[in-house]
């Protein structure tokens, strides 16, 4: 663990050291989030109220087991819940990651009128924030009929983003002459898309279809706007806290917290390396 | 023939991969954006008129509207968010120096953007409630003689809301500056370090020179969306006591109407904050890429 | 290794994702939109607000209602987010529903006229449902119109609800009758180391006790005729005058003032959510709350509420203003008592005539004193029309929806809804006889008495109010003010007279810009 502070000067270990220390203060601090919402998801409702801050004097296994039957929202049961988090969370990632890198490849390896003309807008687009356009979205979203339905997913077939930047340095930088190599053995533009280049790209569209999955698996805002009567699990935690006026289960509340947490607490875990690694922006000036 | 072929269907691949997010582009964004500024115009009854932005400047002027103090706690929130963006580079900076434990904080340092606000901010206001050490101790250091509702208290309220802000981001975007940092490479540092070069002038002359155009990038971004800049008042406490931002004051003028009064006059009144917030956000983004043209120009991507 | 590993085990959490989803769809289908068998019939959906007398009882009902008419189906859907009950309303080409069961108020242009159902007599019911409606709830419930749009189907009665125990303790044996008396109370309490209060700020219950306080001070019919229909003395509708006049507002707010303070109120008052609060409330940490009849059903999974009770609202010290012989509190305090013992049947009015007048001790009070403080004592808070049924116009199967309702409001619905939840409603039992509540809790019985012995029902939520208070006029001393009397911070602290002020230039500021402009 110290291995690293070996070969470094005294004041240098000295500073190392403290930040570490502060490291740690914080690093423990986020641990206490986790540790504070299973305490209390296996404590007693009263228990969470009166004394925050103990530990269950019993394990109350109960705020699991009723959970299917007490969690529900606006006729959402957990199981329905689930599947609206992952139906939005996977479809509209996947839907949204499929489109960028196709989009974003093509404008980087082809010549098209406007293909160059689509990076300046998605560069402005990025850059330059339009604000205040909530109400007229919403009025949009409700005359397509895309309020409180699973089509809601299509809205996130968007390639204008970010992620279409990701995409086209990362593109710009690959090679063609493998495509010149296999278009000499007669594959045709779409093969040498999904079978060259795509591959090649594996690792980039992984782990940003990872960190959108992410951010919509812990989306609340749009959801509570667009989809109220389809809650994901996130929503439905947030409303059946807000309508925990009819209900005393405090409990139930913080077990579908930890229900929730859980997948993207693993999946961080395991793909930690990937995701560090291998988005970078702005390049290096070498 | 063989070549005409080709042609053929480079055009169909060209059309299969931009067909979709172009329509996608331009029915849920330059659709929205047209309406947004059209919405500005009109009245409760649909009608042209110039009422939302006379009321918008009243109420700008108004020293307790909800609109001014949103202005003015968004502006805050930017400039902690400035002061606070070379921390947040440091901390992916010295976990890849490897200090002790890096790899420790390198995964636990994602939990805040692992674990959903709704669930985050929900702990931490029973944490901070008034049963709590926290809320206690501020009420014993300033000898309230009473345990103060943090986040009920206008003294406190806008206060929590940031320190819970700062605290979730203090790692700072790891995914970016780790990517970044981890191309460094490691030749160039060793041979510094084997010409003794001090910890303090290896980042300044070496680090932060290679990773500039991150950077700039980075600080473009944050300037551009400076009046997005907010923390969770909405979630902890529905930004009342004074913790109100712009971008929660807009997300819940959407929300209050939403469902079946999604045609009142709140959304015009709203396009119309947000168009002069634009024009003026047109402007900062202008401004700040004149000042850093050079650094812009480095920026490849 | 470790790469294979990873794979393994993103495979295996999809799948237990889908698989999870997939038992889940299912189970979610059944388990919440509660439908019957496919039977051939006519449907009646029904879009339920799930509260805190929650839907139990609409499932006994529907259970009573289709053993009777085999011929009907009858489906819910609830939420416990009124927004969400309500979110298709008036949207005919999407909205199926037949019947709602929420909360909302004037849209009359989408509601089918209930006066049939009104008019009717219920099989097996000696008496129309008119004739079994409370006569003042029935007032409200009246639209400018003269048509009855929609009717209670939930809320209850509210008053303070006190922990015996801790009264018991702290040695109060008379109840507070009026609101000076209320704030000895609290004095008490807290000299025996109890702290008095607890609400939830946010939730707005004081909203309810309000109401009584302007119905005490004004008078129910200036209360219903004048200040909620917004017209004045002339018949001038809207009035803005009788927004900004002095009424019984303005001294609630000065009774306020007097016991929600930072002393009596229990921390955390401001920002637990209500059901934490309640749960401290149940578990002793508060001596009071003004709370609905609803509270035992709400908490039920708590346990007993065996050691609480409610007791009347107090009455409005004020309303000494509107009187002419009594002239202090004192005096007032004992006009009560002589008033309840008269409504217990310990006493007849007869005692205590004197003449035209009537007398305690050696005091006489006026005929006109005595009746103005008996209207005031038996005013009791309610918020029936919180929760009401109405059919929209669009609806695919009205006849079947009245039906429902007919058989909902008949003797045998009524007391299928009180049994399971306990809780009172605006509606007599045909056969004149009361409700069975010998095998209720103690606190519901008392909610059934409190109701029985109600001449007056100020209810805000009335049709009867004007459109103005839906186009913007309704916080008049809300939450806000609530919050600035109790709260610690001195920056935030305000005085009645402050609040006040404020509700003026709100008035004021948006009575012709916005209210008017907004009327539908």
């Amino acid at each position: 663990m110290f291995k690293s502070l070996k070969r470094k000067a005294p004041a240098e270990k000295l500073l190392y050291c403290f930040v570490s220390l502060v490291f740690l203060l914080f690093a423990l601090s986020y641990i206490y989030i986790i540790a504070w919402t299973l305490m209390s998801s296996l404590k007693t409702h009263t228990e969470i109220v009166l004394d925050p801050f103990s530990l269950p004097k019993v394990l109350n296994w109960s705020s699991y087991s009723e959970l299917p039957e007490v969690f529900y929202v606006n006729n959402n049961g957990f199981g329905q819940m689930l599947f609206n988090s992952v139906w939005f969370s996977v479809v509209g990632a996947f839907l949204q990651q499929f489109v960028t890198i196709a989009f974003a490849y093509c404008c980087s390896k082809y010549k098209f009128p406007g293909s160059e003309w689509i990076y300046t807008i998605v560069l402005i687009m990025t850059t330059l924030p339009i604000y205040g356009t909530g109400g007229a979205t919403y009025r949009l979203y409700h005359e397509l009929g895309l309020i409180n339905t699973y089509a809601h997913v299509l809205a996130s077939c968007a390639g204008f983003n970010l992620h279409f930047l990701y995409y086209r340095a990362y593109f710009k930088n690959l090679s063609w002459t493998y495509a010149e190599a296999a278009m000499m053995d007669g594959a045709n533009h779409f093969q040498i898309y999904s079978k060259v280049m795509l591959p090649q790209a594996k690792p980039l569209f992984f782990s940003l279809f990872l960190t959108t999955w992410l951010a919509s698996w812990n989306n609340w805002s749009s959801v509570l706007l667009y989809l109220p009567k389809l809650p994901t699990l996130p929503v439905g935690i947030q409303q059946f806290n807000v309508e925990m006026i009819y209900k005393a289960r405090l409990d139930v509340l913080f077990a579908a917290c930890m229900i929730v947490a859980i997948p993207a607490l693993v999946m961080f875990i395991a793909f930690n390396k990937v995701l560090t690694t291998s988005v970078s922006v702005g390049g290096i000036k070498g | 023939m063989e070549k005409k072929k080709r042609k053929f269907n480079e055009v169909i691949f060209i059309i299969c991969c931009i067909s979709v997010p172009i329509i996608q582009w331009l029915i849920f964004y330059v659709y929205p954006n047209f309406s947004t500024i059209f919405m500005a115009f009109r009245d409760s009854q649909g009608v042209w008129s110039l009422d939302n932005f006379t009321r918008f400047f009243k109420e700008l002027k108004l020293p307790t509207s909800d609109i001014r103090l949103a202005f003015r706690n968004t502006f805050l929130t930017f400039g902690i968010l400035f002061v606070a963006y070379p921390f947040k580079v440091m901390v992916s900076y010295f976990i890849y120096k490897k200090v002790p434990g890096s790899g420790f904080y390198r995964i636990v340092f994602f939990l805040p953007s692992i674990l959903f606000a709704v669930c985050t901010t929900m702990v931490f206001s029973r944490i901070i409630g008034v049963n709590g050490f926290i809320a206690q101790s501020v009420g014993e250091i300033l000898d309230l003689g009473y345990t103060p509702e943090l986040l009920q208290d206008e003294r406190f309220a806008n206060t929590v809301v940031l320190l819970e802000m700062l605290w979730l981001q203090f790692p700072g975007d790891l995914i970016i500056w780790g990517g970044t940092f981890a191309r460094i490479p490691e030749e160039v540092l060793e041979s510094a370090s084997l010409d003794g070069v001090t910890w303090w002038s290896e980042f300044t002359k070496i680090i932060v020179p290679m990773v500039w155009p991150t950077v700039a990038l980075q600080m473009v971004l944050l300037f551009c969306g400076i009046f997005g800049a907010s923390g969770n008042a909405f979630l902890l406490n529905n930004g009342s006591h004074g913790t109100i931002t712009l971008s929660v004051w807009m997300y819940k003028q959407v929300l209050e109407s939403s469902g079946a009064s999604y045609t009142a006059n709140v959304y015009n009144y709203l396009s119309a904050v947000g168009l002069m917030t634009t024009i003026v956000a047109i402007g900062i983004s202008i401004g700040i890429r004149k000042f850093t043209d050079k650094m812009f120009d480095d920026v490849e991507f | 290794m470790m790469k294979k590993g990873k794979k393994y085990l993103a495979i295996l959490l999809a799948t237990a994702m889908t698989a999870a989803c997939l038992t889940g769809c299912g189970g979610g289908e059944g388990g919440n939109k509660k439908t019957s068998s496919n039977k051939a019939g006519v449907d009646i959906e029904i879009a339920v607000w799930n509260s805190g007398i929650g839907i139990e009882w609409l499932e006994n009902v529907i259970a009573g209602f289709e053993k009777k008419h085999p011929e009907y189906n009858v489906t819910f859907s609830d939420s416990s987010n009124i927004k969400t009950v309500n979110a298709s309303l008036g949207m005919a080409d999407i909205d199926t529903t037949d019947l709602y069961l929420t909360y909302v108020s004037r849209e009359y242009e989408v509601m089918e006229p209930l006066d049939d159902i009104l008019d009717a007599t219920a099989d097996g019911d000696q008496k129309s449902l008119k004739e079994k409606f409370n006569a003042t709830y029935l007032a409200g419930a009246q639209s400018e119109d003269g048509h009855y749009y929609s009717l209670t189907c939930g809320g209850g009665t509210l008053g303070m609800v006190y922990n015996t125990k801790m009264f018991e303790e702290a040695g109060i044996t008379q109840l507070p009758r009026t609101t000076d008396e209320l704030t000895l109370v609290c004095d008490t309490l807290k000299s025996y180391g109890v702290t008095p209060l607890c609400h939830f700020v946010q939730g707005g219950y004081y909203t309810y006790m309000t109401q009584v306080f302007m119905a005490q001070y004004d008078g129910i019919d200036y209360y219903t005729n004048n200040f909620y229909s917004c017209k004045d003395e002339a018949g001038k509708s809207p009035s803005k005058d009788v927004l900004t006049k002095k009424d019984g507002r303005y001294y609630a707010l000065k009774a306020y003032e007097q016991f929600i303070t930072p002393e009596y109120v229990l921390a955390g008052s401001n920002s637990k959510s209500h059901t934490e609060i309640q749960t401290e409330f149940l578990n002793d940490k508060a001596a009071m709350m003004f709370n609905g009849s609803w509270l035992s059903y709400e908490m039920r999974n708590l346990g007993s509420s065996d050691k609480f009770a409610v007791m009347q609202t107090p009455v409005l010290s004020s309303i000494k203003d509107k009187l002419s012989t009594v002239n202090d509190d004192k005096l007032l305090r004992k006009v009560i008592t002589a008033v309840d013992q008269i409504s217990e049947g310990k006493k007849q009015l007869s005692d205590y005539a004197s003449g035209e007048d009537y007398k305690i001790g050696d005091t006489v009070i006026s005929k006109a004193d005595w009746e103005y403080v008996t209207a005031a004592r038996n005013t009791v808070a309610s918020n029936f029309a919180g929760q009401v049924s109405f059919v929209p116009t669009y609806s695919n199967s009205k006849e079947g929806a009245k039906e429902f309702l007919k058989y909902m409001y008949s003797d045998e619905g009524l007391k299928i809804y009180a049994d399971t939840v306990q809780n009172p409603m605006p509606i007599a039992l045909s056969t004149g006889e009361t409700y069975d509540t010998s095998k209720y809790s103690a606190y519901a019985k008392q909610h059934f008495s409190l109701l029985e012995q109600a001449e007056n029902l100020p209810d805000m939520h009335m049709n009867k109010r004007h459109a103005i208070f839906n186009a913007g006029a309704s916080d008049f001393a809300e939450v806000e003010y609530i919050f600035s009397f109790c709260t610690n911070n001195a920056g935030e602290q305000m005085t009645a007279e402050q609040a006040w002020k404020l509700v003026i230039d709100k008035i004021n500021d948006d009575y012709e810009t916005n209210w008017l402009k907004n009327i539908k």
